[in-house]
Parts: C-alpha cells; sequence; structure tokens
C-alpha cells in the first residue's frame, strides 16, 4: 500500500474519535506502523482500550483500503491527509486540525488574499444587496473567497465572486459528495469549474447533520485571512464562525445594521466588542493592501410627501399593506397606489401578496 | 290494449321526452320493460305493481309490456314510475285515455301508492311549458318549483288514487304561479354574518369589493388566522340581487342535483366551499348519473377554495375551461352535456407552509420551501385570477377599535352602484362584467391617457409581466374606476390594480 493509503485507512476508522486518533499519531510515527503493530501494541503504546485497539486491527482489509481509495480518485476526489505537502498551512495552525480533508477542485493559493464571507440563510434585500456588492468587488482584485455554500449570504457570496470570474471555494459540513441544500447543485459544479473547490473533512457519503455545521466553520475561519459577516442574527452559525475567526486571532468585519433588525443584531454585537465596521469596501481592501475600486455613489434621489411617509415605514423587513395602513393613517387602497408607484421607482420590492420591502 | 303516457327524464342538463307504451294483451302473465331502461328504471317494476294494488285497483294478471321511447337513449330517473302506472292503469281501462292527452307526467312512486318527489322538476317544466303541452303532473313536494314555470298548468298529486280519480272526473287541480320577482325582493339577505365583523383588513376588503364589482376571480394570502376564509364568506352579502332568469337558471342546477328543498327556489347567489379533497368529478360534475359537480352548483354565484394549496393539482388545472367558457360540457358515450358555471372563483392560501412568511419572527421557511410551496398552486387557473390581495394578522388594537369598518351594507351599495354602470356599458352583448371583456372591449371601454399608459408600460417591463397579466391591470382598473363613477381610468386606478397584481408567478 502506498503512504496515502495508509492515511486513508487510518482517517477511515470510524470508531475512534479524532482525539484518539491524534493520540495514536503521535505515539506512532507514521500509520504505517500502526498498520503493522499488535493489538497489544496497540493498547500500550496508543493508550486505548481494547474494544477501541480492536477496531484498529479488526480494520486491516488492504483489498478494502485499496477499492476504497480508488473509488476516490474515480471520483475526482483529491484525499489529503496532514502529511502531504498540499495540505493547506492555514489549517496546521489551527488547534483542532483535521487530521485529511477532501478535496473537489482546487486548494486556495496560500499567496494570495483570501476573505471569508458568511451571513444569515434567511436573509434580507439589504443583506443580499450588500453581500453582491462586496463580493463582487473583492473578487474583482482577485481576493479569494471562501464561504459555506449554505443558501442565502453564503450562496449570494459565491455566487457575486464568480460573477466577476473570481474564484471561490466552499467548506462543506457533510461528506464532499452530499450536496446539501440540494438546490446549490448547479453553485456546487459551478465553483469547481471556475477554478475554486469545495472542501470537506467528513469521508464521502457523511450526511449533513447538525453538529458538523458548527465543527466545519472553525475550517470556514481557517483558510480565510480576514471574515466579512453580512449579516447574522443574535444566535447563530455565522457568529460560531466569528468566533472562531477570533480565536485564531483573525480580523472580522461587519456590516452594520439598524438596532432594531433582527438579522443586523449579531453584526451589531460584533461591531460593539471590537469588530471592524464594514461599510465601504474600498477602504477595506485598502487595510488588506489593495487599490481601492472607485465607485460613483449615485444617491437616489428624496422622494416625497405621503410617499416619503409611507417610504420611512418600509424597511428591510417586509411589512403588510395592513400595518402601513395603520402606520400612515392613509385608506388602504390609497397606500397601495403608492406603494405599487414606490416599487415603479424600484425604491421597495413586493415580496409576497401585499408584503413589502426596501430594496 | 295500447295506451301512451307522456314523460320526459333527464341527461344531464338537459331534457329529453320519453313516451310510455303500456300494453296489457292476453299470454302468459308477466311484466317485461324495454327501451333501455337503466337499472333504477328497471326497479319500477316492483314499485309500480305494488303501488297499483295498494292504491285499491287490481294488476291485470295478463302479459303486460311496457315500452319507453325514444328506445336509443337510456333512461335512468324514477320519475318515470308514474307515468307508467297510469299508463298501464288506461291500457286496463281504470282510466279515459283521452284525459292524458297534452299532459306530462313525471313521480316517483311508493309502495303504499304516494307519489314521491323526483330531481329536475324545475327543468322539464319548463321543457314542458316549451313544447306546448297544457298541463304538467308533478309529485306535491316538486308543484313549488313546477309553479315558477310560465306558460303552463301545474297538476300536483300526492297518490296514484288520486291522481286517477282528478283524471277520471276531470278536476283540475292547479298550482298558482310563483310570483319570483315579489321572492327575490323579500329574500332574507339576514344571514347573521356581515363585512363589520372583520376587523382591521380594510385593504382586504376594498379588493373583495373590487372583485365581486367587476365579477373579478381573487385570491387571498395570508396567515392561519388573518381572517381569509371570514372574508370570503362574506362575499355573497355583498352581492346583487339575483334576476328573475337567473334565479329560474340556478333553481334548474339545483332541480337537477336534487338539493332544491320543498317550496323553495334558490333566491340567494350561491356560495360553494367544496372541501381539498374533492375529486374531478365532484368538482367539474359529471358522475355516473351525470350530476352538476361543484362549479356549476356556484353557477352566479362563489366558488371558494379555502386551502388553495392543498387541493390536488390535477383537480385544480380542471377548472381551466370553466373559468375560461362559463360552461362545462361533459361527454358521454351516449352523449354530451353542457352544464352552465358561470363563477367567481375566490381561493385562499397560506404563503408558505408554516404560513408566516414572510414575517420572520415566526417563519422559518426556507425561500427554497417557500417557492416549493407556492409552485403547489402556480398554474393556468392562478393565471385567471385577477386579484391577489395578502393580509395579515389582526393585532389586538384592530379588535378593540372594532368599530368604523366598512359595513356589508355599505358595500352592497357600492358593489351595485358598479354593476349599473357595467350593465349599460355592456348592453347588448353577452358580457355582464369587467372581468369577462375581450381584448376589443378593452380596447373601446378602457381608454388610457398618456401618462397612465407610461405607467402600465413601466410597469410591464418593471415586473416582468406577461400580456394576460397587463389586460388583467386594466380590467380591474376598469372597475376601480367604476366604483368611483368615473368614465376616465385614471393614474391611480391603474397604480391600484397593479397592488393587487398576482406575480406568484414571476418569482
Amino acid at each position: 500500500m502506498t503512504h496515502d493509503e495508509y492515511w486513508y485507512w487510518f482517517c477511515g476508522i470510524s470508531e475512534l474519535s479524532p482525539y484518539m486518533k491524534k493520540q495514536l499519531i503521535r505515539a506512532f510515527d507514521s500509520p504505517e506502523e500502526l498498520y503493522e503493530a499488535s493489538i497489544k501494541e496497540v493498547m500500550e503504546r496508543g493508550g486505548l482500550s481494547h474494544g477501541y485497539a480492536s477496531a484498529v486491527t479488526g480494520s486491516r482489509y488492504e483489498d478494502r483500503i485499496k477499492q476504497g481509495f480508488e473509488k476516490l480518485n474515480k471520483n475526482g476526489i483529491d484525499f489529503i491527509s496532514m502529511d502531504d505537502e498540499r495540505f493547506p498551512d492555514r489549517f496546521r495552525l489551527l488547534d483542532d486540525c483535521p487530521l485529511c480533508i477532501y478535496l473537489k477542485g482546487n486548494l486556495p493559493n496560500e499567496k494570495h488574499p483570501a476573505v471569508g464571507m458568511v451571513g444569515a440563510r434567511a436573509c434580507s434585500g439589504y443583506g443580499r444587496e450588500y453581500a453582491l456588492k462586496f463580493s463582487r468587488a473583492l473578487a474583482q482584485k482577485g481576493v479569494q473567497i471562501v464561504s459555506g455554500m449554505a443558501v442565502g449570504i453564503d450562496s449570494i457570496c459565491a455566487g457575486g465572486a464568480m460573477e466577476m470570474n473570481g474564484t471561490t471555494f466552499a467548506v462543506l459540513g457533510s461528506g464532499i459528495d452530499v450536496i446539501y441544500p440540494r438546490d446549490n447543485i448547479e453553485l456546487y459544479y459551478q465553483i469547481i469549474a471556475m477554478g475554486g473547490g469545495i472542501i470537506s473533512e467528513y469521508p464521502p457519503g457523511t450526511p449533513p447533520l447538525a453538529w458538523q455545521f458548527p465543527h466545519r466553520n472553525r475550517l470556514i475561519a481557517g483558510l480565510s485571512d480576514r471574515l466579512i459577516v453580512i449579516e447574522a442574527g443574535k444566535r447563530s452559525g455565522t457568529l460560531s464562525t466569528a468566533m472562531h475567526a477570533l480565536d485564531q486571532g483573525k480580523e472580522v468585519y461587519a456590516l452594520p445594521g439598524r438596532a432594531n433588525d433582527r438579522l443586523s443584531q449579531g453584526c451589531n454585537e460584533l461591531i460593539k466588542d471590537g469588530a471592524g465596521i464594514l461599510t465601504d469596501i474600498g477602504e477595506f481592501l485598502d487595510e488588506i493592501g489593495l487599490d481601492p475600486i472607485r465607485e460613483s455613489c449615485k444617491a437616489n434621489e428624496p422622494p416625497v410627501s405621503d410617499r416619503s411617509m409611507l417610504l420611512s415605514f418600509i424597511g428591510y423587513e417586509p411589512v403588510g399593506i395592513k400595518e402601513l395602513s395603520e402606520k400612515s393613517t392613509l385608506p388602504a387602497d390609497e397606500v397601495l397606489g403608492i406603494l405599487s408607484e414606490l416599487e415603479l421607482d424600484g425604491f421597495i420590492e413586493r415580496v409576497s401578496g401585499t408584503y413589502y420591502a426596501r430594496r | 290494449m295500447i295506451c301512451k303516457v307522456s314523460s320526459a327524464d333527464l341527461f344531464g342538463a338537459s331534457v329529453f321526452d320519453v313516451c310510455v307504451e303500456a300494453d296489457v294483451a292476453g299470454g302468459l302473465p308477466g311484466f317485461y320493460m324495454v327501451g333501455l331502461p337503466s337499472n333504477e328504471v328497471r326497479e319500477a317494476k316492483e314499485r309500480v305493481i305494488r303501488a297499483i294494488v295498494n292504491s285499491g285497483f287490481s294488476f291485470p294478471a295478463r302479459k303486460v309490456t311496457i315500452n319507453l321511447s325514444p328506445a336509443y337513449i337510456p333512461k335512468h330517473g324514477s320519475g318515470l314510475d308514474l307515468p307508467i302506472a297510469v299508463s298501464i292503469l288506461a291500457a286496463m281501462g281504470e282510466l279515459d285515455p283521452a284525459s292524458l292527452k297534452g299532459k306530462l307526467f313525471i313521480g316517483e312512486l311508493s309502495l303504499d301508492g304516494s307519489v314521491n318527489k323526483v330531481r329536475g322538476a324545475l327543468p322539464i317544466t319548463a321543457h314542458a311549458a316549451g313544447a306546448d303541452y297544457s298541463a304538467i303532473v308533478l309529485p306535491e313536494g316538486n308543484a313549488f318549483e313546477g309553479a315558477a314555470v310560465e306558460g303552463i298548468r301545474v297538476h300536483k298529486t300526492s297518490s296514484l288514487k288520486e291522481i286517477v280519480s282528478d283524471l277520471n272526473c276531470g278536476r283540475e287541480k292547479d298550482v298558482d304561479h310563483v310570483d319570483i320577482e315579489a321572492m327575490l325582493d323579500n329574500a332574507c339577505t339576514e344571514t347573521g354574518i356581515d363585512f363589520a365583523d372583520i376587523y382591521g383588513q380594510e385593504s382586504a376588503k376594498k379588493a373583495t369589493l373590487t372583485a365581486v364589482s367587476g365579477f373579478h376571480n381573487i385570491l387571498y394570502i395570508g396567515p392561519p388566522g388573518a381572517g381569509k376564509s371570514m372574508m370570503a364568506r362574506r362575499i355573497p352579502t355583498i352581492f346583487s340581487r339575483m334576476t328573475r332568469s337567473e334565479c329560474i337558471e340556478v333553481s334548474m342546477i339545483y332541480s337537477i342535483a336534487g338539493m332544491l328543498e320543498d317550496e323553495k327556489l334558490i333566491l340567494e347567489r350561491p356560495f360553494r366551499a367544496p372541501d381539498q379533497g374533492i375529486t374531478e368529478a365532484a368538482l367539474i360534475g359529471g358522475t355516473s348519473s351525470l350530476k352538476p359537480g361543484e362549479i356549476t352548483l356556484a353557477h352566479r354565484g362563489v366558488l371558494f377554495l379555502d386551502e388553495f394549496s392543498q387541493f390536488k393539482r390535477n383537480t385544480i388545472d380542471m377548472l381551466r375551461a370553466p373559468l375560461e367558457n362559463g360552461s362545462i360540457v361533459i361527454n358521454r358515450v351516449s352523449g354530451s352535456t353542457e352544464f352552465p358555471c358561470s363563477f367567481m372563483l375566490a381561493a385562499a392560501t397560506n404563503p408558505c407552509p408554516c404560513g408566516h412568511y414572510p414575517d420572520r419572527r415566526f417563519c422559518s421557511c426556507t425561500e427554497s420551501e417557500v417557492s416549493r410551496f407556492l409552485s403547489r398552486i402556480k398554474g393556468p387557473v392562478l393565471d385567471r385570477i385577477d386579484i391577489c390581495v395578502g393580509m395579515s394578522k389582526v393585532n389586538a388594537e384592530d379588535l378593540r377599535s372594532a368599530a368604523n369598518g366598512m359595513t356589508s351594507k355599505d358595500m352592497r351599495e357600492m358593489a351595485d352602484k358598479a354593476i349599473n354602470i357595467q350593465k349599460k356599458r355592456f348592453a347588448g352583448s353577452s358580457v355582464i362584467f369587467n372581468s369577462q371583456m375581450n381584448r376589443h372591449m378593452i380596447k373601446e371601454f378602457c381608454v388610457l391617457d398618456k401618462d397612465t399608459l407610461s405607467v402600465l408600460n413601466k410597469a410591464y417591463e418593471r415586473f416582468n409581466m406577461s400580456a394576460r397579466g397587463w389586460y388583467k391591470v386594466i380590467k380591474v382598473a376598469r372597475t376601480l374606476a367604476d366604483l368611483e363613477e368615473r368614465e376616465r381610468i385614471d393614474k391611480k386606478d391603474v397604480l391600484e390594480a397593479l397592488g393587487y397584481r398576482n406575480d406568484l408567478l414571476d418569482h
């Protein structure tokens, strides 16, 4: 067997926890040595109980290991152990470094900057707009975008970057061949086709279990030099990514929102705790040593009278016509007319039925 | 001796003459029936024999042959019992055959000889009036509906014995014709429900008023408890009074369905709310007995589909042709029949599986779940809904300040005004309401000024509208202008109509 195949065998022993595996690899110099060791040796040197040790010795089927490894290659999946020189240095620095990763496509270029972009799944129009704006600007400057390929902000950022021919990377919380959510199948293949990569630390076929997502968030933070948080609720997976990034000593930037905006609570909280305030992508690019793009920011002309009053009641979270009519004390049919006009002029958009939100 | 009696039977919505011939002759005693009788009619044999005997006559111990002509059409109605019995009695000489001339008989017999109610008496009476019969003999239970038809005498009977003696003595027990206009005027509009019961949903009320005024189909979208069904159930309270011909038309349908109560006609516009499990046949019509479906029962009224997304897709798609044509043709091997079904469709649905989208405080459905949910109601039928209105949860403030909303009475007056304007506009054509306008009529009656047209053009581009959507907006705007008794369609009408547009299809 080859060196990689020994590693593949070792990483694939599902009975052992990552902690036990690390203990073992410290005790034995290489997986080859472990493969040859007797059960008694495994128990004594590795400090394992008889049950776990026999899981090690009981999984030594050369044919099966070789077959499994071949299948990976056939499916275009790269197996990269921590012993491999391709293994990202950014991961080696982590306390909780994965033993191996599975890869489709490429790994981020370590010499180029990589920025993580994460945010809420159920994002608002505001979040969507800025996610697109920032990801496009970063991609134009050749910054690699790392995200989690979840619906909402993650997908929007990946999509925005690829519009500008940028490379994007996604770290999955499931097996590398398990596309979750299913709707992202197009994105998944586009990321690979555009020279980016899909990364997972879980063996192929692993279902998307809830606990794996916060765990993989450390890898999103780990692959990035800086992290941008677009929108996050108060207790959210997005915030856990930000916490990992801070633990790893990386700078976190957040898009500020209104005080009462539920989806911006996480971001505002981060800013309060010292995260960078991200209002202008030019400043951000400046900070990371890239030339800012000068964009001509054309302010929309302010609307007037009843219109402006109604507009002031509409935020980025959808409001129903009933509430608007109550707040403005205008009759419902009149409100509907004005809303259509505002919609026509591009200030607001209709979300569902007669619910409206800012664009 | 041979004796012939006139009767009639139904094939779906159409009535055809049946001539019942009885022949009582020598030979081995027996009872034979020919002329495509269905099982219901075949069973008449036992009823007729016992009814004759129990009415005090003797049943001949001879060979009795009944022929139902025309022999090529299958007959289903139990209403043929009475003419069969009458024809046998006449053939036996118990009845004077001359007294049967010019009379049409229908009625179902009981074993004791009493005559029971049948379905379809109203259309059969109308048919008889049109076919120059001088009188129709109806069961007592059907006499009232028969009396609604002008131009024919209605003779009611409660038993076989009674009709035989009436005919022999030349007694005429004519029922007085009913004054439908007076009944319609006095129709009880107090149903105990009123739009004033709905608090704080003025925008949806306005949309409902608009829908009723122009007979536009309407879709309510909103969270559970917003009052979608409550709103729809109050639609009949603001409908305009039915006209005499509409009343007859609708009563006929209910008569065919066997749903007309004794001594009653349908005086109020129907409101039908079938549940989600309904089968295609029950919705469209044409079960084995060719009964009208829910869409026909909703003729000239409202068909309300609550929880629209829960109906089977195929069932909903069947509504396409009826919505377009206002009638449904049902084809069978033995022929085809056409039921009218000019109804207003009202539908209600949640916006997402949990029902609270886009209120993210309560709704955690993902975008894909929402769009998958809505995709269940997308399709040709949704495309024919002119007005789509979102409703929000009612808050405590609404409940407290319950007053000062529109009442059903206000709304009905407004709708009536708009309907009168439309009546004048479409006088002489088959169209009654704005929603039924064809494209030529839209060109003629919906002239938009430059400013208004530019708004609509902008919307067409911006909202990615379809041609059908474009015309829908104009039709709704026409109704909105009619509600304010304005000849011209203003920019604000178009803007409001744009707010009601239904673009679930575009997302």
